[in-house]
Parts: C-alpha cells; structure tokens; sequence
C-alpha cells in the first residue's frame, strides 16, 4: 500500500492507493467500528466537554474571532434558534465542521493509517475522535456559532442500514423532533403510524412512482399485518395480462386493475439492484411486457445492454 | 407446452423472487452506437456526437437526424443528471470525475430528453441504491422514463 501524508490547512491530508485485500479488510474492520458507534451512539450528551473540544479546534485552523457556541437538541431546534424557521432545518445555511454518522468513516481512516505507522501532525482527527464521545455533530453557521446537536435518541435502519421503520420514527432526537422513513425514503408519518387510512384511490391517484411503491407495501397495515402488495391486489382485483422473463429486467408482468373506463394498466417490475417491486403505469391499451417496456422508454428503438 | 397461468399475487412473488436485488457496477466497456444501459430511470444512449444522430424511435425526442445543444455552464451543474422528489443524491458524478465530461443542454428538448454527457475520459455515475455505472469516452443522451399522465411527464423518484 502507498501512502502520501501532508498536512494542508492545519489538517492531515492522507491518500491511499494500491491496497491489497488483505488491507482492505484491516481497513473494513475500522470502518465497522466506527459505523456501529455511529449506529449506537451514547445516551448522554456531554455539551460542556465538547465546547472545550470546539475552542481546541477553533485554535488549531486558526478560526478566529468572535464565536458563539449554543446547544441544541435537534435539527428542528437549530432551525428556530438560528432562522426562527423551523420548518425548514435543511435550509440552515453553514458548514458541518463534524458530523458522526458521515464522519465515522474518516475517523476509521485515521485510526487504520496510524496502526500501519502514520504518524499524524494535527490533532484535528483525535479531536474528532473525542467528540464523538460528546455530541452527534457540530454546525457552523454562517453568523460564526457553532451548534452542537444532541445524539438521536432512536435510529432505527433496515438490513442495508438505511433509514427505515415500520412502527415509528426512524430517528427522534431529545425534543421529540423525529422523522420517517421506508427504506431510506423519507414519508409522512401518517403512512407509517395509520397504514390502514391508505386508500386503493389513494393509491390509484399518486403520481410518484416511489410513493405509490411504499404506498402499496403499507397497504392495509404492512406486510407485518397480513396487508402489502398481496393485499393490495387482492382488493383490487388485479388480473394479470402477460409475463415474460427479459435479460436485465428479470421476471415482469403486465398487469390490469379495475375495469372498463377505469381500468388502469401497469408494469409489474423489479428494481434488480434494490429489489423493490414497481407498478408502472401503462396505456390501458398494452397487452404485453415488451410493450411496455418500449412505451416506458419513450418509444426508442435502441438496444437495452443493462440496467443497475 | 403448457403455460402457467398467474395470478397477481404470484406473479409479483415470483418477480421479488427472481430479482437478484443487490447494486452491482457496471463498468459499461465498449458501447455501441444507440445501445442504452438503464440506471433506474435514466437511460444513457449512446450517440455519434453531440450535435449529430440521436435517438432512434417513434417517441418524443427520438429522431436520428442532426440536432443543436447548448453547453451547460460548469457553474450551473451540480453534477446530479435528474432530480428527484424524494431526498437522496441520485444519478450524480462523481465529482473528482466532472472535469472529464463535457454537459450539454439540448434544444427543444421534451420531458423525457435528458444531458448529452460528451465523456472524455471514464466517468462513474453514483447513486445510492442502483448500482453504478462507469461510462467510457464517447456522447450519451440521457434519457428519462416516461409517466403515465395527459401530458408528457418523465418519472419522478
């Protein structure tokens, strides 16, 4: 393995390049250290340590002037703090000066190449190492205060740890500022807490094609309560009109739902990468998946050599 | 030969079934004249160039004759070739490798018409749950899959 070691900015700039496997499984058993801590972060938020840990930092970049430090318990918090808009905690505009859940991967970095013999000349990445120990993340806005955000009380992930559940918030913080998700695609709570209010009208009238999936997976309670796609086209009536095997596409059906006027069609499909189960809606004229598919693609008459 | 009838609900069990269901990269090497790999859905045809023969087909956008583009300010592109509904980088590239595409805008371009990528040198396209994809030198149009609405709409994610 080859690495060049400098230090640019006050910080230790690593580059790695020709590992073998058998250091890129040493380099994985980091990163799988520190994903988990990042998955099962510590309960108590430690805020006057990590100030003292800000001020270290603040000092080592040469950042200075005036700063302010404030606390807060989520991002919901940090939007009303700073823009009193707390509806909107994405558009707070500033720099994640650190971040557990992203970050997690940089510290397995640092703690890989000092084990191989790096010596590191700034302490940025052991200062990160201790605040991970204190706080999720640290905000820089663009008035100069830092934010320090408590840790999530609740994350919950699905087996590709993305964030996912089914009974609730896949992540809450202190103040009881949470949102949803349905493998890793944000929703209303309603379709999460109240699956039994979607309607097959509801579903019929969605537009987007990620909404009307999980739509159909929540159907009726979700798979956990008997309800889902088997659900969904039993009470629907779905007949199936023709299925074909095709080389990238997999097995596909072209299927019809509801009858005269209101008949809609749809292509059956999986995603081969993610294996969600799409129904894409066709012209209720479409008798066969080739079809569909030609329709789907905008009428091109080109030839398909893959799909990811 | 007999053939197996269906029902709805097999059928979408056999289609979970037979999906492979993990992201793999393809490192698209050798593409041919108006061949299309599909990532999700946006589809990269391959074309001559990026004012001369398209797309072939019967659908918006498709015609094979020469048509005029417009370079896309570097400032302008974030890198991400379609915008979706729901939060996730999607269909982006990477940055180290946006130096080695030039992006162009088409003119009169429908719903479903999408950048005409002019790659340079090999270009990763990333997204979060397909897998993906390695584009080598030569003109991509990308290509938007089409939604079921009155008017010509591509799918949104």
């Amino acid at each position: 393995m080859k690495i060049e070691h400098e230090v640019k900015n006050g910080m230790d700039d690593i580059k790695m390049s020709d590992m073998t496997d058998q250091e890129i499984a040493e380099l994985s058993t980091f990163i799988i250290k520190w994903r988990d801590r990042a998955l099962h972060p510590p309960t108590e938020n430690k805020f006057e340590e990590a100030e003292k840990i800000i001020r270290e930092l603040c000092k080592v970049v040469k950042l200075e002037g005036n700063l302010k430090i404030v606390e807060c318990q989520s991002p919901k918090h940090l939007a009303t703090i700073h823009s009193k808009d707390s509806e909107n905690p994405s558009k707070v505009q500033g720099t994640t000066l650190f971040n557990l859940m992203t970050d997690c991967v940089t510290l397995a970095v640092k703690e890989f190449v000092q084990s191989k013999g790096v010596e590191l000349k700034s302490p940025v990445f052991d200062l990160f190492g201790k605040l991970a120990d204190c706080v999720c993340a640290a905000y820089l806005t663009d008035d100069n205060t830092f934010y320090l955000m408590a840790f999530p009380t609740v994350l919950r992930f699905d087996d590709r740890i993305r964030f996912h559940s089914e009974t609730g918030p896949a992540f809450l913080f202190p103040d009881g500022y949470g949102e949803y998700y349905h493998h890793g695609f944000k929703i209303d709570k309603r379709l999460v807490t109240e699956p039994e209010s979607i309607t097959l009208e509801e579903i019929r009238s969605e537009t987007n094609a990620e909404l009307k999936r999980i739509k159909i997976d929540r159907y009726g309670g979700g798979t956990n309560k008997g309800g889902g796609v088997a659900k969904y086209l039993r009470d629907s009536k779905a007949k199936v009109i023709d299925v074909d095997t095709h080389t990238h596409n997999g097995t596909r059906a072209v299927i019809s739902i509801g009858e005269g006027r209101d008949e809609q069609r749809y292509l059956n499909v999986a995603d081969p990468s993610s294996a969600r189960i799409y129904y894409m809606e066709i012209p209720p004229a479409t008798m066969t998946c080739q079809e569909a598919d030609v329709w789907l693609a905008g009428d091109m008459q080109v030839a398909q050599v893959g799909r990811t | 030969m007999e053939t197996k009838v269906y029902t709805a609900e097999e059928i979408a069990e056999k289609i979970l079934q037979d999906c492979p269901g993990k992201p793999e990269t393809k490192d698209w090497q050798n593409p041919k004249m108006h061949e299309c790999h599909w990532q999700g859905d946006v589809g990269f045809v391959m074309v001559k160039s990026v004012t001369e023969n398209g797309i072939p087909g019967s659908g918006p956008g498709c015609e094979l004759r020469s048509y005029s583009t417009e370079a896309v300010n570097e400032k302008d592109f974030t890198g991400q070739l379609a915008e979706g509904e729901t939060l996730g980088a999607r269909h982006i590239i990477a940055p180290s490798d946006r130096s080695k595409v030039r992006v162009y805008r088409l003119t009169g371009a429908t719903a479903l018409d999408g950048y005409v990528l002019d790659v340079l040198a090999p270009i990763e396209v990333t997204h979060p749950e397909h897998g993906h994809v390695f584009l080598h030198e030569g003109t991509y149009r990308c290509r938007h899959q089409r939604m079921y609405a009155d008017e010509l709409r591509r799918v949104l994610d």
